[in-house]
């Protein structure tokens, strides 16, 4: 797997050879505790043919990871002893890993579910790390996996305070170990990476949980929070409303849908994101109905594969990469009525922030409603407008006119939700959507 | 039969102090598109429902002036406010008395704003004004003698800004008081998201305020409007006379899907606990009549005979009950005492409480929470004496279950039911003694 970095600007993920990384993950928690060779098989090759780049899967994992053995028979711990792991289970962690990476997805590996590390109320914690056996656990993995397609995803939905100690020596063990990849953290619901570690020199690029706890959650401010912070670093929402999630973890509320799932995405990345991550209820845990199910998870994992939402994800990455990537911003001055609530408008565009240097700009609407933006941020004569459906992927011309600084646009009558793309004719820009801006097609 | 504003000017009452708590209905084709039978047949259902006030218009929004009533009637000669047509208003004055009888009160709006002010609304019904101040005070004189002594609020206004058109709607006021001797409340229905206060909040004919929080998206904060108006000085009521209709289009577009009950509830409490001294439902396919051979305004697609039943008309009775089953007039907005579970927008908590601000004097705290939330808690210090009784009303059925005594350490977090997803709680001190929430009365 090529080497992945931060962008020049600080804002994006690339390969070794500048080309955008789009960060599109799932969360697949407990993949390498629950499934066989075969059930992750069928999970990582659904998850490529999907467009996914990275699956979130954790080593020590959160329902009874060090007390249930995996698929076969294997506990990752010698006496659950973070210092002696045991070989049989990394194995299997390996094969995962290798498949995943063979299928050209990245795997974010969370070394161990917050729970053994950050004593806390809401789980039954265990806590079995210090920051001895932390160093040495993280200099195992970073030996193992030093060559691999992984991003170390530190933290686990929990909060560092009072533990900093033990995932600053679990960073530098694994940096010891030889594992130079991408390092983040991942934080619990409605929190940050940021909150704690922002300055941490080993934290390349945030991760925020805008979680489960209802609809229309404005994920975009919490990404807007972290884009704003300096030192420039990225971030995404890697726990964003899962499909097929009961809101507020209670049925009786309803379960979020494709639309909530697409809302989160777009206003995550047009905020500013470096990507996103797709999450499934059904999914993470690997239930089926054989299996307790965790906070009322209703849906067979492999049923719950093509749920609509998780189809749906690929057209945001395609989109986004179908045009100048690297100098994207998010920008919400162009917005005439930028609305708020369930019908928040998140806008992007490519070009230099307080000028007027833009050749295309998007907007996500949750919505049909009407939109108007100011089109004097295009530095171009004619322009050429499109409705982009998140749900199919395929772009509606509504062809080309003179730039008279002001646009005012109904979208179709299907829906809900939409993204107005307008570009700068002169830049011969292909459909949203329909292929890799020219410079990344390979 | 007088209604009139409470002395401390947040509520409205009848004229010996009892509580009024406007109930509303949105009927607002009712005198031009209804028969006899069809005006019966409806103001019975909203009767029969608990409703309490039906908002109609006399020059009716849907071409009242060129197209007649079911007899064959137009409002006025040759579109001339300053003559009106008997024959027309003989049957307003049936409906209005076949409202009263029933106990309905009317908010009347003697005019759509169509026909006051262009605002610039396209076709295939752009705005037509016909309105002067000279024949508006002209056509209020005419209408406040007529109806001086029927059970009415007067609603002017009509989903339309002000602007421009202020000194005709001053001037329509003052025809009505002084056509009706100042015997009626008066209001003004603004355009949707408005609210009246933005152009009369000082003028003396304005009694309360009425905000429109309209049609555009679910959850639609409308208790922000209501507590920007309730704050306001000079202290005046106010309430949603225009929330999302129950089966209307979110946004007015059909791919957005629909409002449903659950919307309606949540506009109704939040509006009710943020300071509203009422609320008003509506229906889009009752408003505007439909039923079929009509042409269909914004998506209608259900006749209106076929839409009185829906599940959010027969819940709104509940949001009555609950707020009349404890002290109401010394009830107050108090957002401060949610302190977890409400994060703003669609998660968002509304509470109120009776007694002083500032005072721990209450004898009950009253939420509304739009979704179940098992951490939503509340603070409770301000309920008087040392133990506390907690119910959770059901605002789908009107029944409250006991959730029993405890005593008051300072907060409360009441278990997640498992259906709803909406939910008052109420937090009584024990001290008060009040029975379920929702019942008729409360011994005040």
């Amino acid at each position: 797997m090529r080497q992945l970095s931060v962008s020049p600007n600080g804002r994006y993920l690339v390969y070794d050879d500048g080309a955008p990384f789009f960060y599109l993950g799932d969360t697949a928690w407990e993949l390498f505790h629950r499934t066989t060779r075969q059930e992750a098989e069928l999970y990582l090759s659904n998850r490529a043919a999907k467009g996914f780049t990275v699956v979130q899967a954790v080593v020590l994992a959160e329902i009874d990871g060090i007390d249930v053995p995996n698929a076969y028979g294997h506990l990752p711990l010698n006496d659950q002893d973070p210092a002696r792991p045991n070989e049989a289970y990394f194995e299997h962690v390996d094969w995962v890993v290798q498949r995943a990476n063979t299928l050209g997805i990245y795997v974010a590996l969370l070394p161990t579910w917050g729970k053994y590390v950050q004593p806390d109320a809401w789980d039954a914690a265990q806590i079995i790390f210090t920051p001895a056996n932390a160093q040495s656990y993280g200099e195992f993995l970073g030996r193992r996996y030093a060559n691999a397609g992984v991003i170390w995803m530190l933290g686990g939905d929990r909060q560092p305070t009072g533990v900093e100690d033990i995932w600053r020596a679990m960073a530098a063990g694994i940096k010891a170990g030889g594992g130079a990849q991408l390092m983040t953290y991942h934080p619990y619901g409605r929190h940050s990476s940021s909150c704690w570690l922002h300055n941490e020199p080993w934290l390349d690029m945030n991760t925020l949980q805008s979680g489960h706890d209802r609809r229309a959650n404005e994920n975009y401010a919490m990404v807007s929070h972290d884009y704003a912070l300096s030192p420039i670093k990225p971030c995404l929402d890697s726990e964003p409303r899962y499909e097929d999630h009961p809101i507020n973890w209670l049925p009786g509320n309803g379960w979020f849908d494709d639309l909530e799932v697409r809302q989160a995405a777009y206003w995550a990345l047009f905020a500013g994101a470096c990507g996103h991550t797709y999450g499934c209820h059904d999914i993470w845990q690997f239930w089926t109905p054989q299996r307790q199910a965790i906070s009322a998870a209703r849906t067979d994992w492999r049923t719950a594969l093509d749920l609509p939402g998780a189809f749906d994800m690929r057209h945001a990455k395609a989109l986004l990469l179908s045009r100048p990537y690297a100098d994207r911003i998010p920008d919400q001055s162009f917005l005439i009525d930028p609305g708020e609530g369930t019908n928040h408008v998140q806008a992007t565009r490519d070009g230099t922030p307080d000028q007027a240097d833009a050749s295309y700009i998007m907007a996500y609407l949750p919505m049909l409603r009407g939109i108007e933006v100011d089109t004097r941020v295009i530095a171009a004569e004619r322009l050429c407008a499109w409705w982009y459906d998140p749900r199919e992927g395929v772009a509606l011309p509504l062809g080309e006119s003179i730039n008279t600084g002001r646009l005012a646009l109904r979208p179709p009558g299907s829906g809900p939700d939409w993204v107005l793309v307008v570009d700068d004719v002169s830049r011969g820009y292909p459909p949203p959507g329909s292929s890799p801006w020219k410079e990344y097609a390979r | 039969m007088k209604l009139c504003v409470s002395d401390n000017r947040r509520y409205l009452v009848h004229q010996d102090g009892r509580p009024f708590f406007y109930l509303g209905d949105t009927a607002w084709e009712l005198f031009h598109r209804c028969d006899r039978e069809e005006a019966e047949r409806y103001l019975a259902n909203r009767a029969a429902k608990g409703f309490n006030v039906i908002q109609a218009v006399a020059l009716a929004e849907l071409d009242g002036l060129t197209t007649p009533n079911p007899y064959g009637e137009l409002p006025l000669v040759d579109g001339d406010p300053a003559r009106p047509r008997e024959a027309y208003f003989e049957h307003v004055d049936y409906v209005v008395r076949r409202a009263n009888a029933l106990g309905l009160w009317v908010g009347f709006l003697p005019t759509w704003g169509r026909w006051v002010v262009n605002a610039g609304w396209s076709p295939p019904r752009p705005d037509e004004p016909v309105f002067t101040p000279e024949n508006a005070r002209c056509y209020g004189r005419f209408l406040g003698e007529r109806y001086r002594d029927a059970q009415l609020i007067w609603i002017l206004g009509g989903d339309r800004q002000a602007t421009g058109v202020e000194a005709v709607w001053r001037a329509m006021a003052e025809g009505l008081a002084e056509g009706d001797g100042g015997t009626h409340l008066m209001t003004y229905h603004p355009y949707g998201p408005e609210a009246s206060s933005t152009w009369f909040h000082d003028e003396p004919w304005l009694d309360l305020n009425m905000i429109q929080s309209g049609h555009s998206r679910r959850a639609m904060p409308n208790y922000r409007m209501i507590a920007a108006d309730y704050a306001r000085l000079p202290t005046k009521p106010v309430f949603d006379g225009e929330p999302c209709y129950e089966y209307m289009a979110v946004g007015m577009a059909a791919g957005n899907g629909y409002f449903g009950a659950h919307d309606v509830r949540q506009a109704a409490y939040w509006g009710v606990l943020s300071g509203g001294c009422g609320h008003t439902y509506g229906c889009n396919n009752i408003w505007q009549m439909f039923k079929p051979g009509r042409q269909p305004v914004l998506g209608a697609r259900r006749s209106w005979v076929d839409s009185l039943d829906l599940e959010g008309a027969f819940d709104m009775r509940h949001v009555a009950a609950l707020a009349l089953a404890r002290p109401y007039l010394t009830r107050f907005p108090a957002p401060e005492l949610v302190l977890a579970g409400s994060n703003g927008f669609t998660d968002h908590v509304e509470a109120a409480r009776d007694g002083h601000r500032d005072a721990k004097d209450a004898g009950y705290i009253m939420a509304y929470t739009p979704m179940l939330n098992r951490h939503l808690t509340l603070d409770t210090s301000c309920l008087r004496g040392g133990r506390l009784r907690a119910w959770w009303y059901d605002p789908r059925e009107g029944v409250a279950l006991d959730l029993g005594e405890s005593p008051n350490s300072g907060v409360y977090t009441p278990p997640a039911p498992d259906s709803g997803p909406d939910w008052a709680l109420v937090i009584d001190s024990v001290d008060a003694g009040y029975g379920p929430p929702g019942q008729a009365g409360c011994g005040c």
